[in-house]
């Protein structure tokens, strides 16, 4: 890299921009080529603003070009490379070999910009200096082994580049360990005992949940309670949680925290996968290392549900417009909660379901195989009985820090077991992989040939009970998967969730 | 006084204002196909093509202001035949030179420099 570069984002990748800067004599003009967006374009007037700031007023005509010329630049962070172009184009000070990146205010302050964690990423691959908008410094300080400096206005960069007043280099940050926050403790839900187990499990092996049950049996609380028993993000995957949230725009989160995302069932397909006009992450990458809570469920419109099924099968979704196509990471939990039928008491103890079968059928129909058959935990909410509910000082089992503890016990397992192959969790792990090191008792696999066939389990459905019972094996720290991991496995699955709810055929 | 005659005197006195200002006087009234140039100077190592207005105080519209898109469309196209014509190479600018006859009929000159900064472009083509 020669010349002075900025960047530009395609996913949650930033790509270098070298800006060329030619003036020739003429009535005054700038003219912008190499595929700018209006942001680009319009940086005209920031950038001669901002230079006349510090007594730099160009003159001539003015030729900016942004290469490589095919790929499309967007948004303000290009500001302040082509202002160095214009400044070292009209011989004021040198700046070549580095990045530079912000949005210019007219009086030459930098602006606080997205993108900046993907460019640090790229600065250091490239091995030059990056300059940023001091805002940022501390999202770039997370990036260890990167040469960055925090510029505060395009006149101290100036300073900086002629020699005459060094800015001190971003001193390099690291992930701060912090208290992971409980919203809603696992002792304060009174009852569900199964469904609290699944939880533990789901957060321990990163596997989806569908939680199914009458209004008001607790399906949202216990979703909530999830994030408390999440493990802490390992710095791999806080560095993943990082260039996300800074490709998208939103301000640094401090910690170890998972993200937890909750859609409401109006969102568009975009909203939940991505693209848009600027292309931009949707809920399932904003999520990614986290949970992704759909509640209401089979109210999501279908092609919102269908288009879920390839990321969460491979952990990346690629969205693909006319603009050019990226890819973003979607490893998401995803945590979904539905009634048994559109009014809501199928199967309940106490009330009368009043749907039709044909409002049954339909409601049904909403959650294609496909979809349901990527969903590794399927547990009954039922209602309390009436005892459970009264009893206002009644035990609510384990509180979240003594299940998240195991959890991350499970997690470190994993992780060790995995690491040496680039995975962190069960989940993540391709079917070859996962039969090849699963770790079984001998008398499992015939268990599972008598099972299989009464369960009319699919491919994917068996890979996916094996990937829940090595969780289950993890969670008690064993080494081999016995026939008890893979029995309570099987008991998360339904053949067909509604046909027959799990309180029905007990 | 007719109008043609109150702007020729106001040309003079832009001049003589530049001139003040350690320019030097390149041309004046000069045409240019259908358009006309009212001066040409030379502000240190800067062609400058300026357009003079003159107008008496009370007008509504102020001298400055009466050179619309339109007028500095013409004058960048007849500012860019000139500038080929003479063969010059370097940068130049378009200024815009307001003369305001006073109650007491004193003049006073203002001037507007580059005027088509910060216009899309400087107006393309």
């Amino acid at each position: 890299m020669k010349g002075i570069s900025g960047v530009t984002l395609k996913g949650t990748q930033a790509l270098p921009v070298e800006v060329e800067v030619e003036i020739t004599g003429g009535l005054f003009s700038i003219t912008i080529v190499g595929l700018p967006d209006t942001a680009v374009k319009e940086a005209r007037e920031r950038v001669r603003a901002a230079l006349r700031g510090i007594g730099l007023t160009l003159k001539g005509r003015i030729a900016i070009n942004l290469a490589p010329a095919d790929l499309p630049k967007e948004g303000a962070l290009l500001d302040l490379p082509m202002a160095i172009g214009l400044a070292c184009a009209s011989g004021k000070v040198e700046g070549a070999g580095a990045l530079f990146m912000g949005e210019l205010a007219l009086d030459g302050r930098l602006r606080w910009i997205r993108g900046a964690v993907p460019a640090a990423v790229l600065a250091k691959e490239l091995d030059v200096p990056l300059y940023v908008p001091k805002e940022n410094e501390s999202e770039v300080a997370l990036v260890a082994g990167v040469r960055a400096y925090a510029v505060e206005t395009l006149l101290d960069l100036m300073l900086h580049l002629a020699g005459e007043k060094p800015l001190p280099p971003v001193e390099g940050g690291s992930f701060a360990d912090n208290e992971l926050d409980v919203e809603v403790d696992l002792a304060d839900v009174k009852g569900q005992f199964a469904a609290k187990r699944a939880l533990e499990i789901a957060a321990a092996g990163h596997h989806n949940l569908l939680l199914t049950g009458s209004p008001g049996s607790g399906k949202t609380l216990l979703a909530r309670a999830l994030k408390g028993i999440l493990p802490p993000l390992s710095d791999e995957e806080m560095m993943e949680v990082l260039l996300v949230r800074s490709t998208a725009g939103l301000p640094l989160e401090s910690g170890r925290t998972r993200p937890f995302r909750t859609a409401h069932h109006t969102a568009s397909a975009v909203a939940i996968c991505g693209g848009g006009a600027s292309m931009r992450p949707g809920e399932i990458t904003l999520g990614n290392r986290g949970v992704l809570f759909m509640d209401e469920f089979p109210e999501f419109s279908r092609d919102v549900l269908e288009s879920l099924r390839q990321p969460l099968e491979d952990g990346t979704i690629t969205v693909s417009r006319a603009a050019g196509s990226v890819t973003y990471p979607a490893r998401v939990l995803l945590v979904t909660a539905c009634n048994p039928c559109p009014c809501g008491f199928s199967g309940d103890p106490v009330e009368q379901c009043r749907c039709t079968p044909q409002a049954l059928d339909r409601y049904q129909r909403k959650l294609s195989g496909p979809i349901l058959d990527r969903i590794d935990l399927h547990v009954a909410v039922p209602r309390l009985n009436p005892e459970e509910l009264v009893s206002l000082d009644g035990d609510g089992g384990e509180a979240s820090e003594t299940v998240r503890r195991r959890v991350q016990a499970a997690r470190e397992r994993q992780r060790e077991r995995w690491l040496e192959l680039g995975y962190n969790c069960n989940a993540e792990l391709p079917e070859k992989v996962l039969r090849k090191r699963l770790g079984m008792e001998p008398d499992v696999k015939p268990f599972l040939a008598q099972t299989i066939k009464g369960l009319r389990l699919s491919g994917r459905g068996f890979s996916r009970v094996l990937r829940v019972a090595r969780t289950i094996a993890d969670l008690e720290g064993v080494d081999n998967i016995s026939v008890h991991h893979v029995a309570e496995s099987l008991s998360y699955r339904e053949g067909e969730a509604f046909a027959t709810p799990a309180w029905r055929r007990v | 006084m007719n109008h043609l005659e109150f702007g020729a005197e106001g040309e003079s006195i832009a001049a003589r204002y530049l001139e003040d200002l350690g320019w030097h006087i390149l041309d004046r009234n000069i045409r240019v196909g259908r358009d006309e140039l009212d001066i040409s100077a030379m502000d240190g190592d800067e062609l400058v093509i300026i357009e003079v207005r003159t107008r008496s105080i009370g007008v509504l519209l102020p001298a400055e202001m009466s050179v619309g898109p339109q007028k500095l469309r013409k004058i960048i196209r007849a500012a860019r035949k000139y500038v080929e014509k003479i063969s010059y190479r370097g940068n130049w600018r378009i200024d815009v030179v307001a003369v305001t006859e006073n109650k007491d009929s004193n003049r006073e000159v203002e001037l507007f420099s580059n005027v088509t900064m910060g216009m899309e472009g400087g107006f393309m083509g």
